[in-house]
């Protein structure tokens, strides 16, 4: 009894520190936190809890109708994780612990890449390039969007972007931290790279609790 | 944009005092610590609306108007009216309930036509203009309630995805008069498109087919809701309005008219807004089964009649009650007559149709009855002239993607 009370209570306490996002943790949910948020809320996966793998799968496949762009693998996990924990029967949320978690670059291919394509240019009109932006290196402001999203109009190379990026808050502060010093390093931003971001500096910020637009306004400001 | 989220605590409070004030909350509402968005409020995804209806999706702006809200109003305000997007609008021009003014916005007619026209909204505002009042409701509106049998995916609405408006604007046909538009005589569509676009490059627009001939006869350019020109976030400058049909088929945003042979290759045509065309189990068919062949379009509405007093889950003193509700179907014949059951369907008492604007409107109808102390079921039934009906059970009519639920409206009270 006690044995199941605390691994009850550590599941708990993950789920408090792990899931600040709609979505119960397990393997595949980063995915579907970086694939699913394009084009509408997370709120359309969590309001059709419940319907059988079959479903999800065919509600996948609309969805790449629409426009989700995924490879086979990232499909599989992303409906393996549905059809199990947005399915009828979830299991308990179990935060995943998986090594490669810090991996900065892998952290990226699954969160970011979708958008900002593996290479870091972005796609025109869409989503900004991360390669040779400035704006990564002005002071926190890339930890913030990733905490707290980005709206409003923003130019990037000359290039106007008007789309919204959602908030990643539901990654932990080692690997946001992680995330962003790989991106400060890739395709030849390290020309401008000067020191770490740490996981305690992305804690100290996310205590900011900013909007999407007041980030915004953080980048115009001068 | 003038958005602003607050804290946590302050959300959270804010949505459980409103979700309280739902009467019709049930098990099917995800909790309020669900999701973020889910805690932002109306009015701050799109500017004008009601901060006391329900958010489904605030990305993509989609919304439903609670029963206490919808039934104080035969014409539904523009503050209140539910709305439902494909892409997201939140921070675009679209995002608001002012007006896009622009007279020069062009839509254009093409296809299967001997030559192509255009047109402005300007060039329309001059044109003989018609009004129409006729419910709009979204295909999906009852969704929620097909998962008594079996789930399906897509945004849980309950009933506030109607509405009943006042469309003013000109006659399809007139339009296609005045551009002497000469159509091939074996074309059996009408394809219209909106400026709305997808977000990523490879995902279908947002196209719908309708059947040319039955939308001629009724179909108009709408240039007003309610008397004002058209909100932005419901299609402003100019809706195809088709009154009879479900919401998803009158295109927003309205840029492109086509004379097709078939219906358009769009998903949201194709494996979306479908029905199969006999029943199925649940399980045995999803929508990437759906073909030209066992399936059909979310095309005429189908015959509805909702309670608007009491409602679900009120508290009402035993004595005489005047119930009240509305019904509409398609328009192509009236709504004849709607009855009321007080006991779960042995005995039926015909209600009284009060009013309507119209086969496509609203008929508001009233029955009064004795109610008895104890906990009562109101059940309301409509039927047309031509003997269309409700399904005693909504369930029965499960499909892949629960859409069209019409079955007989339930409303549980306790009379003391």
């Amino acid at each position: 009894m006690k044995k199941g009370l605390s691994a009850l209570a550590l599941v708990i306490f993950l789920t408090g520190v792990c899931m600040a996002g709609p979505l119960p943790p397990g393997p595949g949910a980063d995915l579907v936190y970086s694939k699913c948020q394009t084009c509408h809320g997370l709120n359309y996966v969590v309001e059709s809890k419940g319907i059988s793998k079959r479903q999800w799968e065919s509600t996948i496949e609309e969805m790449e109708g629409y426009g989700l762009q995924v490879t086979p693998e990232e499909k599989e996990k992303i409906i393996q994780y549905l059809s199990s924990y947005m399915g009828p029967n979830p299991p308990p949320a179990v935060a995943e612990k998986s090594p490669e978690k810090l991996n900065g670059s892998k952290l990226f291919q699954t969160n970011c890449a979708s958008c900002h394509q593996e290479n870091g240019k972005g796609i025109t009109g869409l989503f900004p390039p991360l390669a040779g932006n400035p704006y990564l290196f002005k002071d926190e402001y890339p930890v913030l969007v990733v905490l707290f999203g980005l709206a409003g109009p923003i130019k990037v190379q000359g290039k106007e972007f008007k789309n919204s990026m959602p908030s990643f808050s539901h990654l932990s502060n080692e690997e946001i931290a992680a995330i962003i010093n790989y991106i400060r390093k890739a395709w030849g931003n390290e020309k401008f790279f000067k020191k770490e971001v740490t996981p305690q500096e992305v804690a100290k910020y996310r205590g900011k609790k900013l909007t999407e637009e007041k980030v915004h306004e953080y980048r115009e400001k001068k | 944009m003038d958005t602003k989220r607050r804290e946590f605590l302050k959300r959270a409070l804010v949505t459980s005092v409103a979700l309280g004030a739902y009467p019709t909350l049930s098990l099917l509402t995800p909790p309020p610590s669900a999701n973020a968005q889910t805690l932002v409020k109306a009015n701050e995804i799109i500017k004008g609306k009601a901060p006391g209806l329900i958010v489904h999706n605030a990305k993509a702006g989609v919304m439903e108007t609670p029963l206490s809200l919808l039934r104080k109003y035969y014409h539904t305000p523009k503050e209140i009216l539910f709305v439902r997007n494909h892409f997201p609008i939140t921070g675009s021009r679209y995002a608001t309930l002012k007006p896009i003014i622009d007279d020069k916005w062009t839509v254009r007619i093409g296809g299967l036509v001997g030559r192509p026209g255009e047109i402005t909204v300007g060039d329309l505002k001059k044109m003989e203009q018609v009004e129409v009042t006729a419910v709009l409701q979204c295909s999906g509106n009852g969704r929620a309630f097909y998962a008594k049998r079996a789930k399906t995916p897509g945004t849980q609405w309950k009933i506030g995805g109607m509405g009943n408006v006042t469309w003013k604007g000109v006659r399809l046909k007139d339009v296609f008069k005045a551009l002497s538009i000469e159509m091939d005589p074996e074309a059996n569509y009408l394809t219209a498109n909106g400026k709305d676009r997808p977000l990523t490059p490879r995902g279908s627009d947002f196209v719908h087919s309708v059947p040319l001939h039955d939308v001629l006869n009724k179909a108009i350019l709408a240039l007003e809701m309610n008397g004002e020109p058209i909100p932005a976030v419901h299609g402003g400058p100019v809706r195809l309005v088709i009154p009879g049909y479900y919401g998803t088929m009158q295109i927003k945003w309205l840029t492109d008219l086509s004379i097709t042979d078939r219906e358009t290759p769009s998903r949201f045509q194709q494996r979306a807004y479908r029905n199969p065309i006999f029943p199925v189990e649940p399980g045995t068919m999803t929508p990437r089964d759906f073909n030209r062949f066992n399936s059909r379009p979310n095309w005429g509405m189908k015959i509805k009649s909702v309670i608007f007093y009491p409602l679900n889950g009120e508290t009402i003193e035993a004595g005489m009650y005047k119930i009240k509700g509305v019904a509409w179907n398609d328009g192509l014949v009236p709504v004849k007559e709607v009855y009321v059951s007080l006991d779960k369907g042995r005995e039926w008492i015909k209600a009284k149709i009060v009013k309507s604007e119209g086969l496509y409107a609203w008929y508001l109808w009233e029955a009064e009855v004795e109610l008895e102390k104890g906990r009562r079921e109101i059940w309301a039934r409509a039927f047309d002239a031509w003997g269309r009906g409700q399904p005693l059970k909504g369930v029965d009519r499960w499909n892949p993607k629960g859409y069209e639920w019409n079955g007989v409206h339930k409303v549980t009270v306790e009379v003391v």
